[in-house]
């Protein structure tokens, strides 16, 4: 029997946002702007949840709390047009330095070592607690116009707290 | 049939004293509370998902020279084991229980007021509660990476209980202030 999958509606909505932020934050990121689920039919970099926050577990503690922990799947999607051999590597490199970056690890990027700080911080009461890649990148497709889509699957994970309306007591 | 759900009894321990430069617990006796300045009742439980009063029983059966069964009782020895507790600097009861932790404090310094509540019905204006004289002790600090520093404790009685009610402001158990008014 299949779980019934439960979903943070409103932190999908938070996480987006925050996200999206922190995205173009990367400082390997120098001309483009990470798009939210669009491209251009020849270039562009592009963030897309793969699905909606849902919830992986929830604790209840004995005095009305819940404290939910949440995934957001995501992937981040690099196109170009007639790439060479040295271009698709350094694609996929820069992709992998976004995804070890958001992991926290440090990333070189022209010589400067950077690491993210800290998470941005989200409204209400959800906490982001770690960025993970699910995959290295890959070639994800090849677009009838010979465009390439490199792509990174990444999971976001967070904390929500809140005190849960009492039916009856 | 309405059973009672877990937020409906309650726990709280009396931090007066936690914000003093040796933050520890000022009230021990029972009279401290009917007689003396207020007490400020830190709710436990915040990261607990159960938590019972183990009441201990003390009894043994044995037969009478008539050949009858009867039981030898002996009462309670009720505590409490009170976990996970993740340190917030924001709690008084954890700067107390650093302190006892960490200084390696004992007996009187390890004496404190617990106040146990039971609401079975929302909408009165008391509610049936007991203050008892317990020892509270820390029994480890650390945890892991994920879930923060952790400092599990046991609450023992360890004196007088004296029945009472409460009234209680706020709506939730997790901000319920009580006060305590000797039967």
């Amino acid at each position: 029997m299949s779980e019934e999958v439960v979903y943070d509606v409103e932190g999908y909505e938070a996480i987006t946002e925050a996200l999206r932020e922190l995205l173009n934050q990367f400082p390997a990121l120098q001309y483009d702007d990470i798009s939210f689920a669009s491209m251009d039919a020849e270039s562009g970099i592009s963030m897309l949840p793969t699905s909606g926050a849902v919830v992986k577990s929830e604790r209840t503690s004995i005095i009305g709390k819940v404290r939910r922990v949440c995934q957001y799947p995501f992937t981040v999607t690099y196109r170009g047009m007639g790439l060479s051999e040295d271009r698709r590597a350094s694609v996929k490199e820069w992709l992998d330095a976004l995804g070890r970056w958001l992991e926290g690890e440090v990333v070189t990027v022209n010589g400067t070592q950077c690491q993210l700080s800290q998470y941005p911080a989200l409204s209400g009461d959800r906490r982001i607690i770690s960025i993970d890649r699910s995959t290295p990148t890959y070639l994800e497709a090849v677009n009838q116009n010979q465009s390439e889509d490199w792509t990174i699957y990444m999971v976001l994970k967070y904390k929500y707290e809140f005190q849960r309306t009492r039916i009856n007591m | 049939m309405a059973i009672l759900e877990r937020e409906a009894l309650i726990h709280y321990l009396d931090v007066l004293g936690a914000n003093s430069t040796n933050p520890s617990f000022t009230h021990k006796k029972i009279t401290d509370v009917t007689t003396s300045s207020a007490s400020t009742w830190e709710v436990i439980g915040d990261d607990i998902e159960e938590m019972s009063v183990e009441l201990n029983t003390d009894t043994s059966q044995f037969k009478n020279i008539l050949g009858q069964t009867k039981v030898k009782d002996n009462g309670y020895t009720p505590s409490i084991s009170a976990e996970p507790f993740y340190a917030d600097p924001a709690s008084d009861l954890y700067k107390i229980l650093r302190d006892i932790a960490l200084d390696r404090k004992k007996n009187d310094d390890c004496r404190a007021l617990m106040l146990e509540v039971l609401v079975e019905d929302t909408t009165a204006t008391t509610h049936l509660a007991y203050v008892s004289e317990v020892v509270v002790k820390p029994t480890s600090y650390g945890g892991n990476a994920t879930d923060g520093v952790n400092i599990p404790f046991t609450i023992m009685e360890n004196g007088d209980r004296v029945k009472g009610s409460v009234t209680l402001t706020g709506d939730r158990a997790s901000n319920y202030v009580p006060t305590f008014t000797k039967a």
